[in-house]
C-alpha cells in the first residue's frame, strides 16, 4: 500500500511537474527589444511591453529583455519614448527579437505608404494623408492635396487672384497652424498663396491634427495643425521626375534629385543631399463666362529646396535653403470698349521668398528616450501686388528658434518635453499711401507632460508662457487625452487655448479685388480662442468609423465685414463668435484593393457683426457651407498596375454677401440674408503604373458646375460696386489633366 | 434763440492738438501741393521741385484705428482742402461720406472741420458738425472759417478761426456744397445743389445779398482771378459763369459731360474743366467772347480738382480713381507725369 501510494505520488508529481513545465512554457512570451542605428544593435532599457487592450504589461531590463505572461489579446505592443511603437501579432511565438524604429521628432518621419489613416497612438486626433493618398489626385501643390480628405475643404478665395483657402472645423485656414516639418511655415504674408507654394511631389505625407495642437510648436494652433513632411535626402528616390499638363494650359515639371554620399567606414557620419525643384506656368487666356476677366490668372512659379542631412551616432542634423519666385497676372483681358481711354483693370502679384532652416538633434545612445533638439528658421518674404490702381506691397522678415528637450520622470510612463522658443516677425506693409508696420518679438517657454498608462490611457498636458513685446504675457494651456476603451475603440478629448496676430491684408487679399474702401474701425487686437473637442474612433479590421465634435469659441476675432458693398471693415469681434463642427467618417475596405470613404460634416459657424453702425447681430459666417458630404472610391488592380479613384463632394448652402447692385446697406439688423446654392464637385483619376513610370489621367469638376456671375459689375471695374472678392463657387468648369511620374534608381 | 439752438446742435467740439498721434512731425518748407486723399484719410504733400511725397495721416484708417466708425471723433472721407492766407494752416472739410460718385442723396453722417499745421502736419483742431459739409475755407483775411451744412434746409456757417466758435449761421438754398470766395474778397458763394442756385453772401454783413439761378445741381462756384466765378453743374453737365461785379450769369456752357471741377488759367486765358469719371481735362478758349472747347488733356481716371502754379505754367489735376496727381504742361496741354498719392485724391491746394 505504501509502495502504491508512493508510486501514485510520484506519478502525480511527475504529471504536475510536466504540466507545470508545459503551462510555464506556454504562458510566457520572452523577447529582447533592440535599437538598430547605423547597423549597431543596442538594447532598449525600460521599454513597455503589453498586450493590447489589457492590463498585462512589463518593461525591458538592462539587456532589453522581457518576459510577459500570455493574455487573451493576441497583439503585443512594444513602445518607448523616442521610438515608433510596434504592434506584433502573436500566436505561438515565444522568443522575440524586436527592433524599434527611432521616431525622434527632430530626426525623421516614418514613411507611410498605406492610404489615409488615423494616427492611433497620438492623443491628438490626427489624420495622415500618405503618399498613396496624395497620388489619388493631381496634387500639383498643397492646396490640391486635400481633395480626398473629409476634414479639410479647399476653395478659391476670389474670382481673380487664384488664391486658395482651406477650412478646418468650419474655420479658415488661418486658424490652422501649418508647419513644414514642424516649422511654422504658412503664416504671416504667406497666408495668401502659401498653399500654392508647396509642390505636391515634394510632399511625403501630411498630418492633419484637429483641435488645439501641441504647445511645443507655439501658440498659433487654434483649430488644428497641419504638418507637411517633405521628401528626405536619404529616403527619396534618386531621380523623380513628374510632369503635368491640363486642359486649361497649365503645365508643371517637378524634378527631385537625392544622393547619399558613400561612407568611408560604417562608423563614420553619413551625409545625404537632395534638390527638390518645381517649375510651373499657365499663360493661356481663360474666360469661360465671357465677363472679360481672366477666370484664372496667368502665372509662373519657380521653386527650389536644397537640403542636406548629416547623421552620426551622436547627432542628426538637417539644414537647407528654399527659394520661391511666383508671379501672376489677372483681371481684365481687354479694355472696356465703352471706355474712352485705355484703362484696364489688372491684378498682379510678384512674390519672392527665401528661407533657411536647420534641425539639429543630439542623440543619447544609452538613453533613447532623451533628446535635445534645436530648430532654426529664417524667412524673408516680399510680395508686390496691384489691384487696379491700388498697390499693396508687403514685406515680412521672420526668425524662429525652438529648443526642445525631452526626457522621462523615473520611467517611460512619465515623460516630458520642455523648451524655449524665440520668434521675431517684422512686417512692413503699404496699401496705397498707407504704411502698416509691426515688429513682434516673442520669447517663450513651454512644458508638456505625458502620462501613459500602458496602451489604455495617454494624457498630455502642456502649457506655454510667452512674453510678447506688443501684447504682454501669453499663457497657453492645452490638454489631450487618449483613452483606448477596447482594443478597437479609441476616445480622444482635447481642450486648449490659441493665440495669433492677424494680418488683415494678407488674409482678406481676395476682397481687395474690388472697389471696397478698406477701413479699420479700431486697433486690431490679437485673436484668442478656446477649442474643445471629442472624437471616437472605432476600428473593425481594415475599416474604421470616426466621429468627432469640436467647438471653437473666440475671445477675440478679427472681423472682416463685407456686408456693406462699398466697404471692407476690420474690427475686433463683439458678442458671440464661435464655430461648431461635427463629422462622421466611415472608411471601408469591403474587398481587397477597394477603398470606400463616406463622410458628412456639419458646420455651425457664427459671427457677431455691426460695429460700423453701432449694432450687434449674430449671423452665420459667410462662405462656410453648413453641410458637406464626401464620397471617395478607390480601386486598384493587383500590384497597383491600374488605379481608379472617384471623389464626389457635396457642398451645401452657404451665406454670401448681397451682390445686388441696387442693394443699399443701412442696417445689419434688417439686412437680407442671402445664400448661395448647394453644388456638387466630381473628380476622377485613373493611373497606370509601369516599372519606372506612372501615367495618370484625371478630371476635376466633371459636372462642369460654375458660379454664373462671380464678379459684380465686371464691365465697370472702376465703378463703386465692382467686386470680385465674393465668389462662392468654381469659376472655371471642367478640367482634364494628364501627368507622368518617372522614378530612377529607387532608394539609394 | 434759433441761432443758439443750432449752435448747440452743431456740437462744435474743439479737440486738442494731438489727435493724430501716429503722425510724425514733418518740416515742409518747399513749394508744395497738398492733396487730400478721401479714402486713405491722408494728405499727400508733393514737393513741387522734386515731386517726392510725404504723407500726413489724419484718421483712424491711416493709423490703424482707434474709435468706432460712427463716433463723432472719427475722420471719414476728408474732401476738400484750403490754405490759410498766411500759408501756415490747412482747412479740410470732412463730410464723412464718399462724394466721389456724386453729391446727390441724403447723407446722415456728421461733418467736420479739420485744421492742420501746414508745416508739421499736426492736427490743430477738429470741429464736429451736425451734418456733413463739403469743404471748409479760410476767409480772405484768415480770421474766419466758412463751411456749409449739406442738408435740405441748407446753412453756411462761419467760425472764428482762432477759437473755432460759431459766429454766424446763414440760411442758404437746399443741400449746399462748396462755399468759396470771390477774388475781390467781397463775397462768399455757396453752391446750392438742391436748389440749382448759388447764394451770394456779403462777407462783412454775413447776409445773403442775392441768389442766382444756375444749372442743375451745382457743386461749386470756383474762383477765377478774372472777376468771374465758374460754377460746375454736375447733373446739368454745364458751367455757369457769374460775373462778380454784376452778380449774374453771363454765360452758360453746355459741356456734354459731367464736370468735376472748373479752373481758370489767367496766363493762357483758358478755362479747364475736368471730366468726372473719365480721364480727361478739357480746355476751353475764348472765341468771339464765348468759351469754346479747344481740346483735351489725358490725365488719370476720374479727373477731379485742378490747380495751377503761381506762374500758371503748370497744372495739377487729382485723379480720384487713379490714385495720382497729373502734372501738366499748361501751355502745351501735355501731361508731364503722374505722381502717386493716396486713395481717392480729391481736393488740392498749392503752397508756394
Amino acid at each position: 500500500m505504501t509502495n502504491q501510494l508512493q508510486q501514485a505520488f510520484n506519478w502525480l508529481l511527475t504529471v504536475l511537474l510536466f504540466l507545470t513545465i508545459r503551462i510555464g512554457f506556454g504562458q510566457n512570451v520572452n523577447g529582447v527589444v533592440l535599437d538598430k542605428t547605423n547597423s549597431k544593435e543596442e538594447p532598449i532599457i525600460g521599454a513597455t511591453v503589453n498586450w493590447l487592450g489589457t492590463k498585462v504589461a512589463t518593461t525591458t531590463d538592462l539587456e532589453g529583455k522581457f518576459t510577459i505572461a500570455r493574455a487573451k489579446s493576441k497583439k503585443l505592443v512594444i513602445s518607448f519614448v523616442g521610438y515608433k511603437s510596434d504592434t506584433l501579432d502573436i500566436s505561438n511565438e515565444t522568443d522575440l527579437r524586436v527592433y524599434l524604429q527611432s521616431e525622434n521628432q527632430l530626426q525623421e518621419v516614418v514613411v507611410r505608404s498605406s492610404s489615409t489613416s488615423m494616427d492611433r497612438l497620438s492623443p491628438i486626433h490626427t489624420e495622415i494623408i500618405t503618399s498613396k493618398a496624395l497620388a489619388k489626385a493631381a496634387c500639383c501643390n498643397l492646396s490640391e492635396s486635400f481633395e480626398t480628405n473629409a476634414s479639410v475643404s479647399v476653395s478659391y478665395a476670389d474670382a481673380v487672384t487664384g488664391a486658395k483657402q482651406i477650412q478646418l472645423l468650419g474655420l479658415a485656414g488661418t486658424y490652422v497652424q501649418t508647419n513644414v516639418e514642424n516649422i511654422p511655415s504658412i503664416r504671416g504674408l504667406a497666408t495668401t498663396f502659401g498653399l500654392n507654394y508647396i509642390p505636391g511631389t515634394w510632399i511625403q505625407s501630411i498630418d492633419i491634427g484637429k483641435g488645439a495642437g501641441s504647445v511645443v510648436n507655439g501658440y498659433e494652433s487654434m483649430t488644428g495643425q497641419i504638418n507637411v513632411e517633405l521628401q528626405k535626402p536619404d529616403l527619396a528616390e534618386k531621380v523623380y521626375l513628374n510632369t503635368y499638363v491640363n486642359s486649361l494650359g497649365r503645365g508643371e515639371i517637378n524634378l527631385n534629385l537625392a544622393h547619399i554620399f558613400k561612407q568611408k567606414q560604417e562608423s563614420k557620419p553619413k551625409w545625404s543631399v537632395a534638390l527638390l525643384s518645381h517649375g510651373s506656368t499657365m499663360q493661356t487666356t481663360i474666360d469661360k463666362n465671357n465677363d472679360n476677366f481672366y477666370d484664372l490668372p496667368k502665372y509662373t512659379q519657380a521653386n527650389f529646396i536644397n537640403r542636406w542631412k548629416y547623421e552620426s551616432d551622436k547627432m542628426v542634423a538637417q539644414f537647407g535653403v528654399k527659394y520661391l519666385y511666383d508671379t501672376r497676372l489677372g483681371g481684365q483681358i481687354n479694355k472696356n470698349p465703352l471706355s474712352l481711354d485705355n484703362l484696364i483693370y489688372r491684378f498682379s502679384n510678384t512674390t519672392n521668398r527665401a528661407e533657411f532652416f536647420s534641425k539639429t538633434a543630439k542623440l543619447y545612445q544609452s538613453k533613447p528616450y532623451r533628446g535635445l533638439g534645436l530648430i532654426l528658421n529664417g524667412v524673408t518674404h516680399d510680395s508686390q501686388s496691384q489691384f487696379g490702381f491700388r498697390p499693396y506691397n508687403g514685406k515680412q522678415n521672420t526668425l524662429y528658434g525652438n529648443l526642445i528637450y525631452q526626457d522621462i520622470f523615473g520611467n517611460t510612463n512619465h515623460s516630458y518635453k520642455a523648451g524655449l522658443s524665440f520668434l521675431y516677425d517684422k512686417y512692413d506693409e503699404k496699401f496705397a499711401d498707407l504704411t502698416y508696420q509691426r515688429e513682434e518679438i516673442v520669447k517663450g517657454g513651454f512644458f508638456e507632460y505625458t502620462y501613459k498608462h500602458l496602451e489604455k490611457l495617454t494624457a498630455v498636458a502642456g502649457t506655454r508662457l510667452d512674453f510678447h513685446n506688443l501684447y504682454g504675457t501669453i499663457f497657453t494651456p492645452r490638454l489631450h487625452v487618449l483613452y483606448n476603451a477596447t482594443e478597437n475603440t479609441a476616445l480622444r478629448l482635447s481642450a486648449g487655448k490659441g493665440f495669433r496676430t492677424a494680418n488683415p491684408f494678407a488674409e482678406y487679399f481676395g476682397n481687395l479685388v474690388s472697389s471696397r474702401t478698406v477701413r479699420f474701425l479700431e486697433t486690431i487686437n490679437p485673436e484668442i480662442s478656446w477649442n474643445y473637442g471629442v472624437s471616437l474612433t472605432k476600428t473593425f479590421g481594415k475599416s474604421n468609423l470616426i466621429i468627432d465634435l469640436y467647438h471653437t469659441r473666440f475671445q477675440n476675432q478679427l472681423i472682416g465685414d463685407t456686408e456693406h458693398p462699398n466697404f471692407l471693415y476690420f474690427y475686433n469681434s463683439q458678442g458671440n463668435n464661435y464655430a461648431n463642427s461635427a463629422q462622421i467618417e466611415l472608411n471601408l475596405v469591403p474587398a481587397p484593393r477597394l477603398e470606400l470613404k463616406v463622410a458628412y460634416r456639419y458646420s455651425d459657424v457664427w459671427q457677431t457683426l455691426g460695429k460700423s453702425l453701432n449694432q450687434e447681430i449674430t449671423v452665420r459666417k459667410m462662405f462656410v457651407p453648413r453641410d458637406r458630404v464626401l464620397l471617395n472610391v478607390g480601386y486598384a488592380l493587383p500590384y497597383d498596375k491600374w488605379k481608379f479613384d472617384v471623389t464626389l463632394q457635396y457642398n451645401g448652402q452657404r451665406r454670401i454677401p448681397n451682390l445686388s447692385t441696387t442693394y443699399v446697406h443701412t442696417s445689419y439688423e434688417s439686412m437680407p440674408i442671402q445664400y448661395a446654392p448647394a453644388f456638387v464637385n466630381l473628380n476622377a483619376q485613373v493611373s497606370r503604373a509601369f516599372r519606372r513610370w506612372d501615367i495618370y489621367l484625371g478630371g476635376e469638376n466633371l459636372t462642369n458646375f460654375r458660379q454664373k456671375d462671380p464678379i459684380v459689375t465686371p464691365d465697370n471695374p472702376f465703378g463703386s460696386r465692382f467686386d470680385a472678392g465674393s465668389a462662392w463657387g468654381p469659376v472655371v468648369g471642367r478640367v482634364i489633366y494628364f501627368g507622368t511620374r518617372y522614378k530612377l534608381g529607387g532608394r539609394i | 434763440m434759433k441761432k443758439s439752438i443750432i449752435s448747440l446742435a452743431l456740437m462744435a467740439i474743439i479737440l486738442s492738438c494731438s489727435t493724430n498721434d501716429m503722425q510724425p512731425l514733418l518740416n515742409i518748407t518747399t513749394p508744395s501741393a497738398y492733396v487730400i486723399n478721401g479714402e486713405s484719410t491722408t494728405i499727400s504733400v508733393i514737393d513741387l521741385a522734386t515731386y517726392n511725397t510725404n504723407t500726413i495721416k489724419l484718421g483712424s484708417t491711416a493709423s490703424g484705428g482707434h474709435s468706432s466708425h460712427n463716433s463723432s471723433d472719427e475722420i471719414v472721407f476728408p474732401h476738400h482742402i484750403y490754405l490759410s492766407p498766411d500759408g501756415t494752416k490747412l482747412s479740410i472739410g470732412v463730410p464723412g461720406v464718399d462724394l466721389t460718385e456724386g453729391h446727390s442723396g441724403t447723407h446722415e453722417t456728421q461733418g467736420k472741420i479739420l485744421i492742420v499745421d501746414a508745416k508739421t502736419g499736426q492736427i490743430l483742431s477738429k470741429t464736429s458738425l451736425e451734418k456733413p459739409n463739403h469743404n471748409s475755407i479760410f476767409s480772405p483775411d484768415g480770421k474766419e472759417i466758412w463751411t456749409t451744412l449739406m442738408q435740405h434746409d441748407g446753412k453756411t456757417l462761419v467760425f472764428d478761426a482762432q477759437t473755432m466758435t460759431l459766429k454766424n449761421t446763414i440760411s442758404v438754398g437746399n443741400d449746399p456744397a462748396e462755399v468759396t470766395f470771390s477774388a475781390n474778397g467781397k463775397y462768399a458763394f455757396t453752391a446750392n445743389g438742391g436748389s440749382n442756385s448759388v447764394s451770394v453772401i456779403d462777407i462783412q454783413t454775413k447776409k445773403v445779398i442775392k441768389t442766382i439761378t444756375v444749372g442743375a445741381e451745382p457743386v461749386g462756384a470756383w474762383t477765377g482771378v478774372d472777376g468771374n466765378m465758374y460754377v460746375d453743374n454736375e447733373v446739368g453737365q454745364s458751367v455757369s459763369i457769374i460775373n462778380i461785379d454784376k452778380l449774374e450769369v453771363t454765360e452758360t456752357i453746355d459741356l456734354g459731360f459731367t464736370p468735376g471741377y472748373v479752373a481758370y488759367n489767367q496766363a493762357l486765358n483758358e478755362m479747364w474743366v475736368s471730366n468726372a469719371g473719365q480721364s480727361f481735362v478739357y480746355y476751353f478758349v475764348k472765341e468771339n467772347n464765348k468759351w469754346k472747347k479747344a481740346g483735351s488733356i489725358q490725365t488719370g481716371l476720374d479727373a477731379h480738382a485742378i490747380a495751377f502754379s503761381n506762374d500758371w505754367k503748370t497744372g495739377y489735376v487729382t485723379n480720384q480713381k487713379n490714385l495720382t496727381v497729373s502734372i501738366i504742361d499748361a501751355a502745351n496741354h501735355k501731361k508731364i507725369k503722374d505722381i502717386q498719392v493716396g486713395q481717392k485724391p480729391n481736393g488740392i491746394v498749392i503752397k508756394n
